[in-house]
């Protein structure tokens, strides 16, 4: 069954229906010590179905579409409770697109072998390990149509790597790791493998520290760990209207130090750039806080509703879920310059175990450096509506980790226990 | 038929998947249903070895021997030498036996489960709270080149209890997850767990920061659980143990923790979270120990890290789904109980900390560095439980740590969780006793 013969056995059955629809074809290749362990290759396809009658909304999912799940949708719905803020968003302008790269389709057998190699050939330079590494690619395809007048289709390719490594010395061992996300065949593995078995080696003959208080670097990756799992969740409306967000009720207040964030849907070539969001909503630019004042939410089109608002454009979801709100390209930038001294951590341990409401975060460390030298361990605890108010500057070096897009950031005297 | 032919493809080893899966959804969010939903995936894998794994899955079952060739010619390309270790070849079909079967039981009766929770949690301090129901039913078929052909049927259900507490401009949340392999007889205490939140989202908003440095610390079964599957489950892990990944290389028959420390892991409980009748691989489930009195005496294998490694395979490759690889996983991984009451545990600790619960936690299994949190905690004072502590974690080194416990308790409870590896989440048991040990505490505003 095509999806507008499904939409218009619902359009009798239902006041609104919607079919969400996307087809992903990843390949992955897992590299173990320098040697190809697996190639993997998937294709995952599934139909989301969405109705609401009398204010009441039901979800079926399938791997296949018949009639039979389209009946299921409608009888679930019934046994649901009303809820006036429930619709579907109206027929929408889109303003941009994913990025789809042929490149990442063209990818054969010989250029994963290349870039393996090249991935690879930095550490054994260095005499480090690369231990595990992967590299994933895909394209992926969303179709959604709803009653209102919703058809969208949009395509986009991505590539991800990810490398761990080992340096020996004696009976001491460091770890190091490098990661980088792009909607193009941009990535240099070499670069990255250089930087992985630097890292590992630079971090041997480190030392035990005791409590301190310092200013801390955290570079990129461990800045977007920290942040996805503290301030990210508070900034969902959802949050926000059902009391769980610390950040209700501030809007056009002053939370932090002079940092700008903005939620980028339609930044080109962003990893997370699309036409529409989870349901069809047109992808935007969001202002969220602007030198430390608040200034907006996240949005999906029923909590945009709740407000008596316009919804962001972020509604994420797959196939298999109903959409909930999710950042896309959450760039977080400012001014001032970076110290030379202080700690500066490359990653973290534990970052998911954050609360999420509260913001408070007791996280060990993963390549931390006191003014220049390795440390063993060290844990670095605090609070992060607390953290971003002691911003103390910005590096260049900004890059996309996962959704957040950010450079190195300084903060002032935080206490660090070995 | 098309699974037939896959066969017929010259390579070394071929094994296929084909799964059906079923799954209700139900959300409450603020005494509101949420979300209702019904989904049905079905998909097949096919994983061939030949120079190295080729592995291809699609949700079209329809073209098996398509997959099959994509996944046979990568798997020519590779230069690792790869072998398997021979295991028992298995013919079996294999179902979990419920009470009360979920797929029985209508919409309105589930939704129930979560309502009453809902009236049980009612307080003026309770801001918001969010109770959830899943239930799932997966059907496998595994199918292997050397013969095995297995059919097993898993029933599990699972709720979820989140609740916020408020008060002044205090916010705090506590979860509690009751479930398991079976059907709903297995969530019936759902509004002990739900209350359970909401103390302890209430305690918390008055709970202090803890303290930070290294303490005594004493951890409740739950923490116990997470702590031996975050630091020694993941480090025992064969797949890390051959990729220099792992601090536990070369050290099996050797003295890895204190005498009174016995680890097992165990897939055959019945109605754990954890359960299963065979791997991923066909291997048959069982139970094994890991740490014997202290020494190391077992790693978690798949076939081919037990060959590798020239041990037994065990039975722990495990794939979140059928598209997914199988790995060398735990199942329900605990410490066995020892003699001390939780009394003779803390009555000689002068100043230490007592933590419960888990927040989850991370590992790094080549240094043996870890950090995990606790839901709550209390000061240990002069042998007493004294005030209360939040947002507390805790970090070490795996072998000191290990080797630092002095006392584990008589008690034993098992707890449900979710484990994370290589992008794949499994469903674990953790638990064990109430344990003493060494540990650095972090806490927000140290002293």
């Amino acid at each position: 069954m095509d999806i507008e013969k499904a939409l218009r056995i619902l359009e009798n059955l239902v006041d609104e229906a919607e079919i969400f629809y996307s087809r992903d074809e990843n390949n992955e290749v897992v590299v173990k010590n320098g040697k190809i362990d697996t190639f993997k290759e998937n294709i995952s396809r599934g139909f989301g179905i969405r109705v609401i009658k009398d204010k009441r909304v039901g979800f079926c999912y399938s791997t296949k579409l018949n009639e039979e799940v389209l009946h299921k949708a409608v009888r679930i719905a019934k046994l649901s409770e009303s809820d006036k803020f429930l619709s579907l968003p109206e027929r929408q302008k889109y303003i941009s697109k994913s990025t789809f790269d042929e490149r990442i389709l063209d990818i054969s057998s010989e250029d994963i072998a290349k870039f393996v190699k090249e991935l690879t050939s930095a550490c054994w330079d260095y005499e480090v390990i690369p231990t595990y590494s992967i590299i994933s690619f895909g394209s992926s395809r969303d179709l959604i149509y709803n009653t209102n007048g919703i058809e969208g289709e949009d395509k986009s390719t991505s590539i991800f790597c990810y490398l761990s490594t080992v340096a020996k010395h004696g009976s001491e061992v460091a770890t190091g790791f490098d990661y980088e996300i792009s909607s193009r065949l941009d990535i240099d593995f070499f670069r990255m493998g250089e930087k992985a078995a630097k890292l590992a080696k630079e971090s041997l003959n480190a030392e035990k520290i005791e409590v301190l208080t310092t200013n801390l670097i955290l570079k990129p990756y461990a800045f977007a760990e920290l942040i996805e799992n503290t301030l990210i969740p508070s900034l969902s409306a959802e949050n926000v209207q059902r009391g769980r967000s610390l950040l209700a009720g501030k809007i056009g207040e002053k939370l932090f130090s002079d940092i700008n964030i903005t939620d980028d849907g339609i930044l080109e070539n962003g990893v997370y750039t699309s036409k529409f969001d989870g349901e069809g909503v047109a992808r935007q630019r969001t202002k969220l806080v602007e030198k430390g004042v608040l200034k907006n939410y996240l949005y999906n089109t029923y909590t945009a509703n709740k407000d008596n608002k316009k919804s962001t454009g972020n509604a994420s979801r797959s196939y298999s879920s109903l959409p909930d709100i999710a950042p896309t390209n959450f760039k977080v930038s400012g001014k001032g310059k970076l110290s030379e001294e202080g700690l500066v951590v490359h990653g973290l341990i534990g970052a998911h175990t954050s609360n999420f409401v509260t913001g408070d975060f007791s996280v060990e460390t993963r390549n931390a450096f006191l003014n220049g030298k390795p440390i063993k361990k060290a844990i670095i605890s605090g609070n992060i509506y607390e953290l971003l108010k002691k911003v103390a500057g910005f590096g260049k070096d900004y890059r996309q980790v996962s959704n957040v897009i950010a450079p190195s950031i300084e903060f002032e005297e935080i206490r660090v226990a070995g | 038929m098309e699974l037939k032919k896959i066969f017929s493809i010259p390579a070394r080893f071929i094994d296929v998947r084909i799964q059906f899966s079923r799954t209700n959804r139900i959300t409450l969010d603020d005494g509101t249903i949420r979300e209702l939903s019904y989904g049905e995936v079905e998909g097949i894998s096919i994983r061939v070895l030949d120079k190295t794994w080729g592995f291809a899955s699609s949700n079209d079952i329809s073209k098996a021997y398509k997959l099959a060739e994509k996944a046979w010619k990568v798997a020519k390309q590779g230069y690792k030498k790869i072998n398997l270790k021979s295991t028992d070849i298995a013919k079996d079909r294999v179902k979990v036996k419920v009470k009360q079967n979920p797929f029985d039981i209508d919409l309105e009766e589930k939704k129930n489960i979560l309502k009453e929770a809902e009236k049980e949690v009612k307080d003026k301090k309770i801001a918001s709270t969010s109770f959830s129901y899943a239930d799932s039913f997966t059907r496998t078929i595994y199918l292997s080149s050397e013969g095995s052909e297995i059919e097993a049927e898993i029933i599990r259900v699972v709720a979820l209890a989140k609740v916020f507490a408020k008060e002044n401009n205090k916010l705090q949340v506590a979860f509690e997850r009751i479930g398991g392999v079976g059907g709903l007889e297995l969530i019936q205490e759902f509004n002990v767990k739900a209350l359970e939140a909401k103390d302890r989202a209430i305690r918390l908003l008055s709970a202090k920061s803890p303290p930070i440095g290294k303490f005594r610390v004493v951890l409740d079964p739950k923490l116990t659980g997470v702590f031996f599957h975050e630091a020694l489950g993941h480090a025992a892990e064969a797949d890390h143990v051959l990729n220099n990944e792992s601090i536990l290389e070369n050290k099996i028959g050797k003295r890895i923790a204190s005498s009174i420390v016995t680890v097992y892991d165990d897939p055959t409980i019945k109605n754990s979270f954890g359960f299963y009748f065979y791997d991923d691989e066909g291997v048959k489930a069982r139970k094994k120990a890991i740490v014997e009195k202290g020494r190391l005496v077992n790693y978690l294998h798949s076939r081919e890290t037990s060959e590798a490694l020239n041990m037994q395979a065990n039975g722990n490759a495990r794939a979140q789904s059928f598209d997914h690889v199988p790995i060398p996983r735990m199942s329900n991984t605990y410490i066995a109980k020892g003699d001390f009451s939780f009394d003779e545990i803390i009555e000689d600790i002068g100043y230490g900390v007592y933590l419960l619960g888990s927040k989850g936690g991370e590992v790094d299994t080549a240094r043996g560095v870890f950090q995990f949190s606790a839901e709550e905690g209390f000061i240990i004072r002069k042998g007493e439980i004294a005030e209360p502590i939040r947002d507390v974690a805790l970090s070490g080194s795996t072998l000191e740590i290990l080797k630092q416990i002095d006392a584990v308790g008589k008690d034993f409870s098992l707890h449900i969780g979710f484990c994370g590896k290589e992008g794949q989440l499994v469903p674990v048991g953790d638990g064990g006793a109430h344990i003493r040990t060494f540990a650095t505490v972090g806490g927000i505003n140290g002293y």
